[in-house]
């Protein structure tokens, strides 16, 4: 008698668990596939975070420009690392200094002829701009104001890839990594 | 940068957000498991219930001020399940559904809330029903049937407030001291076995202090007038008090039909002469289909009443306990 009082609270509560964890599963599905509605409906267009540089390159499927020449006073890995517009979209690599003084941010395009999406270059007031050259190739020297701070941002192409390299420290370091970043001829 | 910046710091609409979709989420759960559960014994659907309503309350705000960091853009990205602000991608006349969708659902609450509150305001300024003297007739069925259903409960008889008017009344009122009230037409209507039931329905709601709950929830709901889930879980939960109250009045009174058809009598004879005023803005529309949800309600306690009482699930309180903590769990993933 008490067996078969045991063996029936069993199935009860194995019959309880069983109901709650199909219930729960199908709820986190439901809220997982309403997450992923938005991306399906607007494509991709992130950003999203990538924990690594090797992350950010498997999830664009494309090789990430990297500066040859990199100052001691920034710190590495990248202090944050968002990709965008899907496979061969544009990545960011924000970098902070090791003092945690000024920065830079690099923000680029994986794919030649290809506009750097738009979800990655934060709101700007451009101060003031200037034409300017990088290896041999024509850039944009500017001052801008992002979020009230103002940063020195020049943007031109390398090998067709666009290329957007902002910083907060001197002006010189800016051109002498722009002139490091692999590609660039006449270094 | 920018970004950066608004995701870190959750705005008001990121809280406001996520409140409503986590109760809306709440409000689901819990109804899947009451019907998977099979749960049909009213006390328990209202502690179910009280799980998806008291999570705006308590555990929301618990979990925005205990871990602040699932607002950041790292969790955002690597472990939410869902992020409301991905909804801003999706544009539409310009604006992200993120704000279409918090609009909307603000919109369904706040309408949903000041349906069930214009009438209490549209009955505040007038007076209370004076009590009449009852017809001797009268006077002896009230004096035979109420003490015993009062008995059968194990309440006090409370003050009875008797109207000679023909349409039928019966309702408890009174916070502090409930009252009965009763009209003629009810009496005239109910045979003794009906009326009998009837009473100890009435009196099931005064012995569950309803009418205390009945304000408390209100109060929250107007708290909480932005959740349009936290208005329909409060529906809910005032509908398993009806349960409640019918299950304990059939158990005090002894018969379950007699319930019933005192229920469908007093709902004939009030069917249609509580319109919904005129005054609202698509008041003719809306009266339909209310009329038809109202009898939907009565034919669902009916039904009940006619299966026989329902039984109590075992393990209750750990069925309790379970919901809510499997809530927790997984909406500390959704921002």
């Amino acid at each position: 008698m008490g067996a078969v009082r045991a063996s029936g609270a069993g199935v009860e509560i194995a019959r309880m668990l069983v109901t709650l964890a199909y219930v729960l599963a199908g709820t986190a599905a439901a809220i997982v596939g309403l997450g992923a509605l938005p991306r399906l409906l607007a494509g991709d267009t992130g950003p999203h975070r990538a924990a690594s540089i090797q992350e950010a390159e498997r999830r664009l499927g494309a090789r990430i420009l990297l500066p040859g020449y990199y100052p001691e006073r920034l710190a590495w890995p990248p202090a944050a690392i968002h990709v965008a517009g899907g496979r061969h979209g544009s990545v960011r690599l924000a970098f902070a200094a090791r003092d945690g003084g000024t920065g830079l941010e690099l923000v680029a395009a994986t794919d030649a002829g290809v506009d750097i999406a738009p979800a990655l270059l934060s709101d700007r007031t451009v101060l003031g701009a200037r034409p300017t050259v990088v290896g041999g190739h024509p850039a944009t020297l500017a001052s801008v104001l992002v979020e009230g701070v103002a940063w020195q941002e020049l943007s031109w192409s390398v090998n067709g890839r666009a290329v957007v390299l902002r910083s907060q420290g001197d002006l010189d370091e800016l051109v002498r990594i722009a002139r490091s970043l692999h590609g660039v001829s006449g270094r | 940068m920018r970004r950066r910046g608004t995701v870190e710091s959750a705005s008001w609409a990121d809280i406001l957000a996520q409140a409503i979709f986590h109760t809306l989420v709440a409000s689901l759960f819990v109804e899947a498991l009451v019907r998977s559960w099979g749960v049909r014994e009213p006390r328990q659907r209202m502690a179910l219930r009280l799980t998806a309503l008291g999570y705006p309350l308590v555990l929301f705000p618990a979990l925005v001020a205990l871990f602040p960091s699932r607002g950041e853009e790292g969790f955002r990205e690597d472990l939410a399940l869902f992020d409301a602000r991905s909804w801003e991608t999706v544009r539409l006349l310009g604006v992200g559904l993120f704000w279409w969708w918090l609009a909307a659902f603000a919109a369904a609450g706040a309408g949903l809330f000041l349906m069930d509150l214009w009438p209490v305001l549209r009955g505040r300024g007038r007076r209370a029903p004076a009590g009449e003297l009852p017809d001797p007739a009268s006077a002896a069925v009230l004096a035979a049937e109420l003490p015993r259903a009062a008995a059968a409960l194990g309440v006090r008889e409370p003050p009875l407030v008797f109207l000679g008017r023909d349409l039928p009344v019966l309702f408890c009122t009174g916070v502090r001291r409930p009252a009965l009230v009763v009209s003629g037409g009810t009496l005239s209507r109910l045979d003794r076995d009906e009326l009998a039931a009837a009473l100890a329905h009435e009196l099931a709601h005064v012995a569950g202090r309803d009418p205390l709950k009945s304000w408390v929830l209100m109060g929250l709901r107007a708290v909480m007038f932005w959740n349009p889930a936290f208005q329909v879980v409060s529906r809910a939960l005032a509908r398993d008090a009806e349960w409640l109250a019918d299950e304990r009045g059939a158990a005090a009174c002894g018969d379950r039909l007699a319930l019933a058809s005192g229920l469908l009598k007093l709902h004939r004879a009030t069917a249609g002469a509580s319109g919904v005023p005129r005054s609202l803005p698509f008041a003719a529309a809306l009266a339909e289909p209310l009329a038809r949800v109202r009898s939907h309600d009565i034919e669902v306690r009916c039904r009940r009443l006619l299966d026989g009482a329902p039984a109590r699930l075992p393990y209750a309180g750990v069925r309790v306990a379970l919901a809510g903590g499997a809530l927790a769990a997984l909406l500390f993933f959704v921002i």
